[in-house]
């Protein structure tokens, strides 16, 4: 009896302290709110502007509903008016000519969609420009957070005081060389499927050897001045690259670009950025619907996401690798094994399937071949880097 | 020699024999818990005389009493005290009757009306100890008392009847006890002193008594002028059985009072347990108008109002977090509570600072007579109070101490997980009580409750409550009374990381108040009585500090600068009886907040929303200067008017202030929130409720049935931005949002309080909205409409019902019904910056479903021999009986780029519990 006893309090317990129990489950769409999500930075430089339209989709849905065929303005104070229109290759809205924003004027966008609904943006008026200041990569250890590396860091100081907001986007280059580049383009010819006969034909190349890749930066990225008396990014980190980091393994290059933002701009994006961080067990913050500076025109209430920002911008770039640190060469993308195999083996293993079903079907790149029939191969990441980035050489690249 | 000789003494009655009392023969006996019947054949044996009598009127009583050398008279006096045996010596017989008085001669007065009478003054010792879980009938009819001379030119119409009641096995003095008419066209309701008077017409009056769990009296007066009676009443065990929550019978009608919700502990002891706790907070959240936003909150959402604005004392002392492990066991000791009173909407003018309501936790007095305890061993917590005299009739303490045992449950699993877990708590509490003399009462109460757990390995939690409170009662006459309080309540949290890293630190807030209060009474007339009197509360929070854990650890010391405030307030209240059925309290309260130095405070730039950029000045106080200063009038106000004996309609208007407020960024009370005092950029919170209720009892079928409506707006109640960070925050302010909300409702209970089959059932309709409007978009929630609050549960529904099957089997069940509580659900996806981001509905557009639950409980008392050492009971109880999975709370991570939805439940199995308790 008295072990029963214990028994029946050991599962109560259990019991208590799965009290607190979270299961994650699976969102059944509430009520779907097809919203208009506007996404526009006017900025200071001469170029074709951009606004980007789309609409919220279901939670069930992947896919991003872009908005076509609406007539997108912008207009300002002083009488100019610039239209924007349509690429429908990337659904995005252009200015049909280039222009750069203009302090001391205000700016205001209009959209009328296909539906027959207008909206437009409040008067946005251009924050002083602030050039950005100091752009460094810096050695960072963080046992914690598994972190070992270099991060990139920006001090920025606007002497006036008047620019305490600032967002960033960064586009990173990096330059890529394959471990083993091919000098020949390979083809099969002559093929007899039983018994399994070809010919590999060898052409010379140049080798695709070095790339340069260009990423783009995503999610928000921003903060404010933390003091009153100084107006002053200090050390504010935009980037953080592992020293095992293969981007890392040749040169790398990062341009930041510093945008300044008003109080408001600041503020949505925060409450963006905050709401998908929400990470709670017991207890949970508060979700809810971001303002942004766009309204309905017809209906005051109708919920618009997104925010119309005009804004002086600043970059600056650096380049650097891992030599600068002191690292030991971050090792490439993918680990790179090279097989060797014989066309005359056609049995136990049968090397020359092997061979002809990874050259056709999987890309493998012929490193050296010879006439006894022994070939090198590689994966065409290893060997091609056009594979999945691109030969071209920015104009801005320095060795 | 029974029944048939009640024919006899009708005879006897009619015919007005003489009696000559046989004084001479003197008797020496002894009894020492000799069942009544035995002691009267005792008594027969040891004397010359025949009793007369049915034994049915003699069961269950105990005699423990000597006799030595005492007249027949006597012995029959003492044995028969506090029954309602009366009895006639005649001759060499003895006749023994039920609840009549014999009269032995005809009035005095019966024929030339110009006798006296003698003041009959009853006082009853109670030596008889009867059997405690005994039944009795309901009401006990008493001697006919006949009070004041009869004077023959008698040329008042009406007398003042005062008196007393007391305890009669602890001889405290009853309060609350009310004393009526039989057609309650008269009534009066004792003081803390027990003490009534009562205006009565010339001639019998019938009276009748009332207080819970005390016997029920009929009490037969004759008032030929002004006089006094003196009254013990014993407790009426019966009420154990019964789930009694209910405001004192009558009183819900007769007093002012409105939105009164009063719960007796007794009440707690059958409704079915959760994990074998007994609840009282729990109890009092299945009374309409009493919420919680779900199991495992430890807030109260009391009509409407945050769960910030509730009041919550313990022997006067506040108690900041009345619960222990995150809210699913309440902080109080259920065996040393006598009784809570919650004010939803009249909010008495003592009482101040919260804008919703006032719990009034009162701790029971311990036992003046004997040494008695109550313990339960239930399968998370052991509880043990006991009671004792510390002077005979005069000073006693009582002790209550609880603690979990589940760390050592904990330890001994298997489980990998749950070895390391912790989760453990205890309180203790001491209450002592003198009665110094009749004028002069002192009382004083320490209190002390910790919890320590761990949610994540790495990570240890804990917080305490502590509070003292002294208090000194004088009594200067029969008008005039005062009380001196002292009090101290504590508050503390901590955290304390180590994962054996350079992030490891030790966290800790703390809250201090003090409080000073003299209030006083002042019985100024028949009409007019009035309370008033002067509080004043010292405020000292140290807001956080963190420091860093070992000579890693890479965190940096940083402790922010401690609030300080004043709180003070006078009031005066009148309760004033206008005529027999207009009763008016009216209240004023004029509360006077300081937030005080040293300090430093940030002005904000007008017109952009405040943040640290802002800032346009930053002051600096030093020690004690005001910073800034708030108060007002606070008005209390009530009226009764009678429709009806049994039937009446009250309405009340409230407004009140509160300086101290609670911030939370979670949508439910957590104990890491932290108290914030006003100070320049914090407004303080105010709230004016109007309310309205009709009464109605049916005394005959004990039902009493309620409907109250009403209506509240507050202002600059507490909100936050997203995602706002509040602990270690130099400028708090930043992050909140100050509001209107506005809240109404309807609230009916039905209650039956006694029989086999009682309990009640409640239904509210209410909603409680906020509304945060801001020429600042920023600041601005659902367009600047009111939307509903976190809380708000429109329909709620609760039927707790107990059955009695036999004396010792008795069977309870519960059921509750509310509404799904408001949530924000993703409502979409889109593409912003790169990255899918969730869309979510407007705030608190959806409900998460329905709540409701069934538990079922069992009681089997433990048999009634009466030589036991203990008297016991053991209860099972089912929680949620239909596994119904209720989600507590609901919310969304992005999770890589992927929206992932995570819900919370407590408690989706039935949870059986037996809990065994114990009496002695």
């Amino acid at each position: 009896m008295k072990s029963k006893i214990v028994g029946l309090l050991i599962v109560l317990s259990a019991l208590l302290l799965q009290l607190g129990c979270t299961e994650p489950f699976e969102i059944e769409s509430q009520g779907y709110e097809s919203i208009l999500v506007v996404e526009s930075t006017i900025t200071n430089e001469m170029k074709r502007q951009i606004v980007k339209l789309s609409r919220t989709s279901p939670l069930e849905s992947n896919s991003i509903l872009f908005e076509d065929n609406a007539d997108v303005n912008v207009v300002t104070n002083n009488g100019g008016f610039f239209h924007f229109s349509q690429d429908f290759e990337t659904g995005l809205y252009i200015s049909d000519r280039p222009f750069r924003a203009q302090p001391n004027v205000l700016y205001r966008l209009e959209i009328s969609t296909n539906d027959g609904s207008l909206y437009r943006s409040s008067n946005v008026e251009m924050l002083p420009v602030v050039p950005i200041g100091e752009l460094f990569a810096d050695r960072v250890i963080e046992n914690s957070e598994n972190k070992d590396g270099v991060e990139v860091l920006v001090n920025t100081e606007d002497p006036l005081g008047n620019a305490k907001y600032f967002r960033y986007e960064f586009e990173e280059t990096y330059k890529v060389v394959v471990p083993h580049p091919s000098p020949y383009s390979v083809e099969i010819t002559d093929y007899v499927p039983f018994p399994e006969s070809y010919t590999v034909v060898l052409t010379p190349r140049t080798p695709e050897e070095v790339c340069y890749t260009t990423e783009y930066s995503t999610g928000i990225i921003q903060t404010s001045t933390t003091t009153l008396n100084q107006n002053k990014v200090f050390r504010y980190p935009i980037k953080y690259i592992s020293k095992k980091d293969p981007k890392f393994r040749e040169r790398y290059s990062i341009l930041v670009r510093q945008y300044v933002q008003s109080v408001e701009a600041f503020t949505f994006n925060k409450i963006l950025k905050d709401l998908g961080d929400s990470e709670s067990l017991l207890s949970q913050g508060q979700p809810g619907y971001p303002v942004g500076n766009i309204t309905s025109n017809l209906n005051a209430d109708e919920k618009v996401i997104g925010f119309f920002e005009v804004s002086s911008v600043s970059s600056r770039r650096i380049f650097f690798n891992y030599e600068d640190f002191g690292f030991t060469k971050p090792p490439y993308f993918q680990e790179c094994e090279v097989y060797t195999l014989d066309y005359r083996k056609n049995n136990d293993p049968n090397e020359r399937e092997v061979l002809r079903t990874s050259i056709l079907y999987y890309g493998y790149q012929v490193i050296s071949g010879s006439s006894n029939g022994i070939y090198k191969i590689v994966e065409p990441e290893c060997s091609v880097c056009t594979y999945f980035s691109s030969n071209v050489k920015p104009d801005f690249w320095e060795d | 020699m029974k029944k048939e000789h009640l024919l006899l003494l009708l005879i006897m009655l009619i015919s007005l024999w003489k009696v000559r009392a046989q004084n001479n023969q003197n008797i020496n006996i002894q009894f020492e818990n000799t069942p009544l019947k035995e002691a009267v054949l005792q008594l027969e044996e040891a004397s010359s005389f025949s009793f007369y009598f049915d034994e049915d009127w003699l069961k269950g009583y105990f005699v423990s009493k000597a006799f030595e050398n005492e007249s027949i008279t006597v012995v029959l006096d003492g044995i028969f005290e506090n029954t309602n045996i009366n009895y006639l010596v005649r001759d060499e017989k003895i006749i023994l009757v039920n609840n009549s008085y014999i009269y032995t001669n005809l009035p005095e007065n019966f024929f030339n009306g110009a006798a006296e009478k003698k003041t009959y003054k009853q006082e009853n010792i109670a030596p008889i100890f009867q059997e405690e879980y005994t039944s009795q009938t309901t009401i006990q009819h008493r001697k006919l008392v006949t009070i004041g001379k009869q004077l023959p030119n008698s040329a008042n119409r009406t007398y003042v009847l005062s008196g007393t009641f007391t305890n009669s096995s602890t001889g405290e003095p009853l309060q609350n006890l009310s004393i009526s008419t039989v057609d309650r066209s008269k009534y009066a309701v004792t003081d803390s002193n027990g003490y009534f008077s009562l205006r009565l017409p010339y001639g019998l009056n019938k009276l009748e008594t009332n207080l819970l769990g005390f016997e029920k009296i009929r009490q037969d007066v004759i008032m030929y002028g002004d006089g006094e009676i003196k009254l013990r009443l014993r407790e009426n065990t019966e009420s154990l059985e019964e789930v009694v929550v209910k405001s004192k019978k009558d009183v819900n009608v007769r007093d002012a009072v409105v939105g009164v919700t009063s719960i007796n502990i007794e009440s707690v002891k059958t409704i079915p347990l959760v994990l074998g706790e007994r609840d009282l907070l729990k109890v009092a959240t299945t009374m309409p108008g009493i919420k919680t936003a779900g199991e495992g909150s430890s807030g109260f959402n009391v009509r409407g109002g945050r769960a910030d604005q509730n009041l919550i004392l313990l022997d006067d002392a506040v108690l900041y977090n009345p619960s222990h492990f995150l809210g699913f066991f309440s902080a109080v000791n259920p065996f040393t509570t006598g009784s809570m009173q919650v004010y939803k909407a009249s909010i008495p003018a003592e009482y101040g600072g919260r804008l919703s309501s006032v719990f009034d936790i009162e701790t029971k007095s311990g036992s003046m007579e004997k040494f008695k305890g109550e313990g339960s061993v239930g399968p998370i917590t052991a509880n043990l109070a006991i009671e004792a005299p510390i002077v005979k009739e005069k000073a006693s303490v009582i002790a209550g101490f609880r603690a979990t045992y589940s760390d050592w449950i904990l330890r001994s699993l298997d489980e990998e997980q749950l070895k390391n877990s912790e989760a453990s708590f205890y309180d203790g509490i001491v209450k002592y009580k003198h009665n110094i003399d009749n004028n002069n009462t002192l009382e004083s109460t320490v209190y002390f409750s910790k919890d320590r757990f761990s949610i994540t390995s790495d990570s240890i939690f804990d917080y305490q409550n502590r509070l003292i409170s002294f208090k000194y009662g004088h009594a200067f006459n029969e008008k005039n009374r005062a009380e001196v309080l002292f009090a101290s309540s504590q508050y503390k949290y901590g955290i304390n990381y180590e994962a054996r890293a350079n992030k490891d630190f030790d966290f800790g807030y703390e809250l201090n108040e003090y409080q000073a209060k003299f209030n006083f009474n002042y019985k100024f007339s028949k009409q007019h009585k009035f309370t008033y009197g002067l509080s004043s509360k010292l405020y000292a929070i140290d807001p956080g500090n963190i420091s860093p854990i070992g000579a890693n650890s890479d965190v940096t010391e940083k402790s922010i600068n401690r609030e300080k405030g004043l709180e003070s307030a006078v009031y005066f209240s009148d309760m004033f009886e206008v005529n027999d059925k207009l009763l008016i309290d009216i209240g004023l309260r004029y509360s006077f907040y300081a937030s005080l130095g040293a300090a430093t405070q940030n002005v904000y730039a007008e017109g952009v929303p405040k943040s640290e950029n802002s800032i346009i000045e930053v002051k600096n106080y030093d020690n004690n200067e005001f910073i800034k200063t708030y108060g007002g009038p606070e008005y209390r106000i009530s009226a009764r008017y009678l429709l009806g004996n049994n039937f009446s309609v009250k309405g009340g208007f409230n407004t009140t202030i509160q300086y101290l407020h609670l911030l939370s960024t979670n949508t439910t009370m957590s104990p890491t929130d932290i108290w914030k005092l006003s100070d320049l950029n914090v407004e303080p919170q105010r709230a004016s409720q109007y309310s309205l209720g009709f009464f109605k009892n049916l005394p005959d079928q004990s039902i009493e049935l309620s409907v109250e409506g009403y209506y509240k707006k507050m202002k600059d109640i507490l909100d936050y931005k997203v995602g706002a960070q509040l602990i270690l925050n130099e400028t708090l302010e930043t992050e909140l949002l100050q509001g209107q909300g506005k809240a109404y409702g309807v609230e009916f209970l039905l209650k039956k309080n006694e029989g086999r089959f009682n309990g009640y059932l409640g239904y509210s309709y209410s909603r409680s909205f906020v509304k945060l409007d801001s020429q600042l978009l920023q600041e601005r929630v659902n367009y600047g409409n009111f939307f509903p609050a976190n809380y708000d549960k429109p329909h709620d529904f609760t039927v707790v019902a107990n059955y009695k099957l036999t004396k010792r089997f008795s069977f309870s069940g519960n059921f509750t019904y509310q509404t799904g509580r408001p949530i924000t659900y993703p409502v979409g996806r889109f593409y912003f910056a790169g990255e899918e981001q969730v869309l979510y509905s407007d705030r608190n557009q959806y409900r998460i479903p329905d709540y409701f639950r069934l538990d079922l409980g069992v009681n089997i008392e433990g048999n009634h021999k009466r030589n036991k050492l203990a008297h016991s009971f053991i209860n099972i109880s089912v929680y949620n009986v239909l596994g119904r999975n209720n989600p507590y709370s609901v919310f969304f991570v992005n999770e890589a780029g992927q929206i992932q939805a995570y819900k919370t439940s407590i408690f989706s199995v039935p949870v059986p519990t037996i809990t065994y308790n114990f009496k002695f």
